[in-house]
């Protein structure tokens, strides 16, 4: 178990990470993600070793590793350029570790061996870095860091220098290797997909600080700040205020005049707290016939991009606001066009406190 | 051939006939003019001969300047590296305000000619200079040593004198290479020793070839200063050729002086790049 | 002076240039010969030597003969002059009387005679060469430290006292070493063509009596100054330029006798008419009386025209020099042959090298 306890990270006057608290599971993979410059890299270089804090205290399984040089806390890294030695062949990279741990000749062409044939890139074992593809660059580095048998695995904007379809691919592939060793990985990356898609838990990061720490699934339902949910996914967000609530459950009126029911509240907001109603596009119901179920809502299709598998959709409601709809672009979605006239069901609205400025 | 083919066939003309004017043709004056006879009221006869080589070659005086020349260029080589590598590394990795000094300090002895550096030697190594004042005074020395007109005293002007000259391309070499390749070597458990060792120095290698052979050939054909610090003892090819044609002139033994220095320098350079070259693809 | 060869810094691929520009000078037309004569090319010593031959002569005469002076400076220019022999490009070139012996002897370099340069008969025969006249003379002896030096000094084997070893020094043959070597060997009894008592007289001096080479004057005025060296042969003037830097040193002429060079700029062949009149013009200049006297002032060399040295002002009567001293320097230099030296030059020079500095 890998422990952060109030770490700061100071670069002269200005704040590089902090004060972050931070514990991640034996086996678990973490992702720290957030835009550039919230201090995601830094927190993992503080866990690497590479800067030393200037608060706090970093713990592994219990022990201190504040004081311990980089060279001694055995963590395996995956840098974001690679970082491969480029005056040496694919064996000696892998090995690299090795040797310098003094593990015996054979035990290390074994170990090497082994670990090729797991990043799948048999083959290429005396052959230079710059004789390898982006991807094949990519596995070597990963080799690399987990062939010293890492206690924690550090992987640093893994797959940024990858196109869309090898990014892909290795991220299911980096995910089957975490498993398959039961290693703790903790990744950095802005990407919100590839976070998704690798990681047991997610730490949103946003100016040196973890904002929301959760499940995939939790920060996609339940975003704690507009920031958060900004972040993930896409939203329209409608400023109102609590009206009543009953039973942890709110009725929110906006200023456009729409009004909301039995949406979850979150804890700390009460009677008259100034919230954003949260609205994902992919939430929305369309409702095409003359159905019209409770919370319905009158609308008109102001603009339509097609995109290939979706349909985006804008739509004015009462008040002039505008709601987004996302829809599978076959059947009944297809062919709706702009001046057409139709009645919405915002599903699963969320609160998130609004903070700026509105009490 | 296409059409940019040409044009860049065209764009290296210039400098191809200006290599071919100030190289290739006094090259081929003194190879010519080596194997000609001397002759001191002609200057030299048009009946070729092997004689300049052969006194340059079997006579142990030529054979003992030509290992002095040799010997004093590959010590001032490793010692300018040794000298200079930390100076680059330091100049290449940290910043701050000291930097700036400490390259004009590198730079500066090539603001003033070769002459007044080794003189400001002769100053500092003299039997009354600096170095034995200073020893006479602190009593480790009662008599002066002497420091002037040896290997020693050559080798070390030479040293400060070309240390830009190896700075520089270890320099470029250093500040190249991507700061965490030596992160990655932490990271994987190596010493900082070990990350010298295994990847910067490594790395290094361009600028050590490059540095290596400026310094190597520019001391071989070095003139001034062995004369000047080395006395009468300390006769390199460089010096012999300067008094052969200038002095004794016997041009056809200056030629094949000549000649042989181009041809050691020249040799130097293509082992040491080979050497840079075949380690790379290793 | 000449003599400073260090001070200028000779590369091998100046040397290089000087051989191409003597291939390719043998296939271009002499250009500056077909011209009128507005300029004047002369290969000279640079620095100090310069700027008084300019104060004393070219500035007027450029002036007054509306032509300019195209200098090219360095130290030893007989090879250039030589390696040009066949299309001559520069008219004048700054020389001593070896030099003028062997270089005059290849053609390269034109008679001093009395119908192009009118001074020339009021030169004192001792400083009258075939092919150049001084227009100032440099004795030359012993330069003694005679802080250091208590006992008498009077002849150059005076060197040899092991009381001086590792006190002295000796010019290189590339400064006037060789002259000075030609000398001992021949007050030894040795001659132009046998060195054997010279090489042998000098094999002791390096190698018993700790002897270094001396480069160029101011290699000279260093070790004397700063008193690393208490006794070596040098120039009058610089003798006195080394006690001005603190040397507490004395100008000695050998009784054996003295030498004495003489430095002016012999008249290279080929030119073309105009130009050889030209430079002819500006030699005999050099041979005026009057302008010699304020050479000398500069200099603190002695004039060689016979009427300028019978009038030197009392400021200069330090300089004046008597028929039975002018006997004494040119004891032992007026009889060597030149031509002889010339022909033994790679020979001696390789004996010199090998037997007595390696």
């Amino acid at each position: 178990m890998l422990e952060l306890h109030a770490v700061v990270k100071r670069y002269g006057a200005t704040l590089g990470a902090g004060p972050i608290d931070l514990t991640v599971e034996p086996g678990e993979f973490l992702t720290l993600l957030g835009p550039s410059g919230c201090g995601k890299t830094t927190t993992l270089h503080l866990i690497a070793g590479l800067h030393a804090p200037d608060e706090g205290r970093i713990l592994m399984d219990g022990t201190d590793l504040t004081q311990v040089p980089p060279q001694r806390r055995n963590m395996g890294v995956v840098f974001q350029n690679y970082a491969l030695f480029p005056h040496r062949t694919v064996t000696e990279n892998v090995a690299f570790g090795l040797r310098m741990r003094g593990v015996t000749p054979t035990e290390i062409a074994s170990k090497v061996g082994r670990m090729l044939d797991l990043v799948g890139l048999p083959g290429t074992e005396g052959r230079l870095p710059r004789q390898l593809s982006g991807g094949q660059q990519q596995r070597v580095a990963l080799a690399r860091a987990l062939v010293i048998e890492p206690r924690v695995l550090l992987l640093d904007e893994p797959l940024s220098n990858l196109d869309a379809v090898l990014r892909k691919r290795m991220r299911a592939d980096l995910r089957a290797i975490q498993r398959r060793l039961g290693i703790t990985a903790i990744a950095v990356t802005h990407d919100q997909d590839e976070a998704f898609e690798m990681s047991d838990r997610v730490a949103l990061m946003d100016q040196g600080r973890i904002e929301q720490l959760s499940t995939p699934e939790g920060l996609y339902d339940r975003p704690a700040t507009r920031f958060a949910a900004e972040f993930i996914g896409e939203a329209v967000f409608v400023p109102g205020r609590i009206g009543s609530l009953v039973g942890g459950r709110a009725r929110v009126a906006t200023e456009s005049g729409l009004g909301f029911d039995g949406i979850p509240c979150p804890d700390g907001l009460g009677v008259g707290a100034a919230v954003y109603v949260l609205i994902r596009p992919e939430r929305i119901d369309l409702i095409l016939d003359d159905a019209a179920p409770a919370g319905a809502i009158e609308a008109e299709i102001v603009d339509r991009v097609f995109s290939g598998e979706q349909v985006s959709l804008s739509l004015r409601v009462a008040g002039g606001l505008v709601l987004k709809a996302k829809k599978p672009s076959l059947g009944r979605f297809r062919d709706l066009a702009p001046g057409r006239k139709l009645r919405l069901l915002a599903q699963d609205p969320r609160l998130v406190p609004r903070t700026d400025g509105a009490t | 051939m296409t059409e940019t083919r040409r044009a860049g066939w065209l764009f290296v003309t210039p400098i191809g006939l200006l290599y071919l004017l100030i190289l290739l043709a006094p090259l081929s004056y003194f190879l010519l003019l080596s194997i000609f006879k001397y002759s001191a009221f002609e200057m030299y006869l048009f009946e070729p001969t092997a004689e300049n080589y052969q006194r340059l070659l079997f006579d142990p005086y030529y054979r003992g300047v030509i290992y002095r020349t040799l010997r004093i260029a590959a010590t001032t080589t490793v010692f300018t590296l040794l000298v200079a590598y930390p100076l680059a590394y330091f100049l290449a990795r940290y910043g701050g305000p000291g930097r700036g000094v400490l390259m004009f300090l590198v730079i500066a002895p090539l603001m003033s000619g070769v002459i007044v550096r080794t003189y400001g030697w002769i100053v500092l190594l003299g039997a009354e200079g600096t170095i034995n004042t200073a020893l006479i005074w602190l009593g480790a020395i009662q008599r002066p040593i002497q420091i002037l007109r040896t290997e020693f005293a050559v080798i070390m002007a030479m040293v400060h004198i070309l240390l830009p000259y190896m700075v520089f391309p270890l320099f470029s070499a250093i500040v190249a290479q991507e700061r965490n390749l030596e992160q990655a070597a932490r990271t994987l458990g190596a010493s900082n020793l070990r990350i010298f060792l295994e990847v910067t120095l490594p790395l290094s290698r361009p600028g050590i070839v490059m540095g290596s052979v400026l310094v190597f050939t520019l001391t071989a054909g070095a003139i001034v200063t062995p004369q000047l610090l080395g006395g009468k003892e300390m006769k390199v090819l460089g010096i012999l050729i300067y008094d052969l044609v200038l002095t004794t002139l016997n041009w056809p033994l200056a030629s094949a002086v000549a000649s042989l220095l181009v041809l050691l320098q020249f040799s130097v350079i293509v082992l040491y790049f080979r050497g840079a070259r075949g380690r790379a693809a290793a | 002076m000449t003599q400073h060869r260090s001070s200028h810094r000779f590369t091998r691929r100046q040397a290089l240039g000087m051989g191409a520009a003597g291939v390719l000078g043998a296939g271009l037309p002499s250009l500056a010969s077909a011209q009128a004569a507005n300029e004047v090319r002369i290969l000279f010593a640079g620095g100090t030597w310069k700027d008084w031959y300019e104060q004393s002569f070219t500035n007027d005469f450029a002036a007054a003969n509306n032509v300019k002076m195209n200098w090219r400076t360095g130290l030893r220019q007989a090879p250039l002059a030589i390696a040009q022999r066949r299309r001559p490009q520069w008219d004048l070139i700054h020389i001593n009387q070896t030099e003028s012996a062997q270089i005059g002897t290849m053609g390269i370099l034109k008679p001093f005679v009395d119908a192009e340069l009118p001074n020339l008969k009021d030169i004192h025969p001792s400083f009258k060469y075939e092919f150049l006249a001084g227009k100032i003379h440099t004795p030359y002896g012993l330069a003694v430290n005679t802080k250091r030096i208590t006992r008498k000094i009077d002849s150059w084997l005076d060197m040899w006292d092991p009381a001086f070893k590792g006190k002295v020094a000796f010019p290189q043959f590339s400064w006037v070493g060789e002259e000075v070597f030609h000398a001992v060997n021949q007050v030894l009894g040795g001659s132009e063509d046998n060195v054997d008592p010279g090489i042998a007289k000098f094999k002791e001096l390096f190698k018993s009596n700790g002897a270094i080479l001396g480069n160029n004057v101011e290699h000279a005025i260093q070790l004397l100054s700063t008193e690393e060296i208490w006794i070596m042969p040098l120039f009058s003037a610089r003798t006195d330029q080394a006690r001005a830097k603190g040397g507490p040193v004395e100008f000695i002429v050998p009784k054996e006798g003295g030498l004495s060079w003489i430095w002016n700029t012999g008249l290279i062949a080929n030119r073309g008419k105009a130009s050889e009149e030209m430079a002819a013009k500006l030699v005999n200049m050099t041979l005026d009386p009057e302008r010699q006297i304020a050479f000398s002032r500069r200099t603190g060399y002695p004039p060689t025209n016979v009427k300028a040295m019978k009038n030197l002002p009392a400021d200069l009567k330090k300089l004046e020099i008597s028929d039975a001293d002018l006997e004494a320097y040119g004891k032992i230099q007026r009889k060597f042959d030149y031509m002889t030296m010339f022909a033994f030059k790679d020979q001696v020079t390789e004996r010199f090298n090998k037997e007595v500095l390696a």
